[in-house]
């Protein structure tokens, strides 16, 4: 598999059909790897995948729009790029989308993962079995239970860990605002102090702002250096855009995510006022 | 002081004691996956096998956010009201590459004659019990460092290192044999024997470390490089969070700024800032030198090789490997800094 995605690589480089190939190559301990920019070639035979290929190298994608990129990319992560082609940040003609054939990575993701089929990829290395997993969201369910004042208990004590680094956010392939909110200072909408309530209310706005475009790919939270729940909230906002907007991030390339349209009856939506 | 001796037993009534009168942090759960400096109330709650906690040691005495005074307008007079300094505090069970972060961002923040008051006033609070490391790590490089070993002692107080089924205390500052004079019933004196104990120990945990960087050849690369085309490809991967630098024993660059209460009244607050930040170098008018990615990165990497050295005579980095291991996308600043030419 590793194989044919380098020859795939190589003859794309050789060809000048793209600028980069963003893959993954072996890390500092064995069976660990991280994300590689390739551009010559000879270099191709660096690319790997295996269990540690975790990261969600949609991101880069944006960043080098004006050349032509290839991108190693499993089901999941496919998603995300469909989803940054929908909101043009991306051309669909400037990118190379390398799907593969994924069993499941080191991620919390991967044990209900449903996604891992490669629809509008451009090569595919491997065969894509069906993995039989099912949607789980008893954790959901049960956190959604919780009485108000235990939920803010539980994420005062989450964000209390936070570092406001800003991984996050960096890592997500839809927080792509080159000006992001938490950068502004005139005016200002997050004092630059790091405790517990501007933390929350960092995340918070973060959250609202990728609501119905986040595809629960979890980069955030494999992120954190802090090990912050994130996917309690991501997951929640995946099943919320279905469940009001008929709306699943990522599925194709053309429909309008739900915050960027309006209707004025929604059939999700009760008005109680 | 002559080293002591102290038990598995006498160490855990040591830190109880200490825990019922001082703020005691150490290596402490978070969840499953996080283990952090926190204050603990008993020894039960330390976590003693970690070498490398999720985040720095640093911010228990350098903290993220600082506020240094409060201030408010009165009719003719502005008033100020500065922060009571901090509770006597101990650190303990942090390794030798944590405690050596203090040793070097002390003399920053003692720079040509500046004392810096918050960090002073709470590094004069705090005492500091290291733990040495038998089991260094694929990401430790602690021994590149002049000095840097697993089971070094610089920064610390005391430095505990185990020798057969105890531990040897190496008392090592004027704080440290305040503690130790203080509970002296937990210790007893250490025999020729069991120091040389720990001479050996040191020796086998050097040995476990596998990398170890030419630092004489990295400042000269470093110093040639500035314009280097390497710098335009090797930070493409980067994603410029503030990781890194944030889970840093030394990073030390903060941001000043302030909070209004009402129209009268506010604080003034100092907060660690990231150079992998664009708004680190952004200016009043709006200027930034350092937009673009590729300066970012590479100013972390000079700052900590090169700049540093020229201004400390030593690397403004301890080896402990945790922005590599924090680091969302596994850049590693071993293969960075070696490879720059």
């Amino acid at each position: 598999m590793e194989k044919e995605m380098q020859e795939i690589a190589k003859k794309l480089l050789a060809e000048k059909k793209v600028d980069w190939v963003i893959g993954y190559e072996n890390s500092f301990e064995p069976g660990a790897s991280r994300p590689v920019f390739i551009n010559k070639p000879e270099d191709a035979v660096k690319l790997v995948f295996n269990k540690s290929c975790v990261n969600n190298l949609s991101v880069y994608l944006p960043k080098v729009k004006k050349q032509k990129a290839a991108v190693i990319a499993k089901g999941c992560d496919l998603r995300s790029v469909r989803e940054i082609i929908k909101e043009h940040q991306i051309l669909r003609e400037n990118v190379v989308i390398i799907g593969v054939a994924c069993e499941g990575v080191d991620s919390s993701k991967c044990a209900t993962c449903r996604e891992n089929k490669l629809d509008g990829a451009d090569f595919t290395v491997g065969a894509v079995k069906d993995l039989g997993r099912k949607e789980d969201l008893s954790d959901i369910e049960k956190f959604e239970k919780l009485s108000s004042s235990e939920k803010e208990a539980f994420w005062n004590k989450e964000f209390e860990r936070c570092i406001r680094c800003y991984a996050c956010r960096n890592v997500c392939p839809v927080c792509y605002c080159p000006d992001c909110f938490a950068n502004r200072l005139m005016p200002e909408y997050l004092n630059k102090v790091v405790n517990t309530a501007e933390n929350k209310v960092f995340q918070q706005i973060r959250m609202q702002h990728v609501f119905g475009r986040c595809t629960d790919c979890r980069a955030c939270e494999e992120a954190c250096p802090v090990g912050i729940k994130l996917s309690l909230l991501t997951k929640k906002m995946s099943k919320d855009a279905k469940k009001l907007f008929n709306y699943e991030s990522g599925k194709d390339t053309d429909s309008r995510p739900p915050l960027s349209t309006f209707k004025v009856d929604e059939e999700g939506i009760v008005e109680i006022m | 002081m002559q080293n002591k001796l102290i038990t598995q037993e006498n160490l855990k009534a040591l830190v109880n004691e200490l825990a019922a009168s001082n703020d005691v942090f150490a290596p402490k759960r978070e969840n499953e996956n996080t283990v952090s400096f926190g204050k603990i109330n008993s020894f039960d709650e330390y976590v003693p096998g970690v070498l490398l906690t999720n985040t720095t040691v640093k911010d228990k005495v350098y903290l993220q956010s600082e506020q240094l005074f409060q201030y408010e307008l009165k009719k003719d007079t502005v008033e100020f009201k500065e922060k009571a300094p901090g509770k006597e505090a101990v650190i303990f069970g942090g390794r030798p590459c944590d405690a050596r972060g203090f040793d070097v961002i002390d003399k920053l923040f003692n720079w040509s004659g500046y004392e810096d008051g918050p960090y002073t006033g709470g590094r004069k609070n705090t005492t500091i019990i290291t733990v040495s490391c038998e089991k260094p790590e694929l990401t430790c490089f602690c021994t590149s460092f002049a000095g840097g070993s697993p089971a070094d002692g610089k920064g610390s107080d005391i430095l505990l290192t185990p020798v057969s089924g105890k531990f040897l205390a190496e008392v090592l500052t004027e704080r440290g044999e305040k503690l130790a004079a203080k509970y002296s019933k937990y210790f007893t004196d250490a025999s020729d024997a069991e120091t040389a104990a720990k001479a050996e120990f040191a020796k086998a945990a050097e040995t476990k470390i596998t990398k170890k960087l030419d630092l004489a050849a990295v400042k000269k690369n470093l110093d040639s490089s500035f314009d280097s085309p390497y710098w335009d490809t090797v930070h493409l991967p980067c994603v410029k969070c503030g990781a890194c630098t944030y889970v840093c024993p030394t990073c030390y660059c903060f941001d000043i700024t302030e909070k209004k209460f009402g129209y009268l009244n506010g604080e003034r607050n100092r907060t660690w800032d990231s150079c992998m930040s664009e708004m680190f170098t952004k200016m009043a008018g709006g200027h930034n030198p350092r937009t673009d990615t590729k300066r970012r990165f590479r100013q972390r990497f000079m700052h900590k090789f090169r700049y540093h050295v020229d201004n400390f005579k030593e690397e403004l980095c301890t080896g402990c490997g945790r922005c590599i291991r924090r680091c969302p996308v596994g850049i590693d600043i071993r293969k960075v800094v070696e490879e720059a030419k």
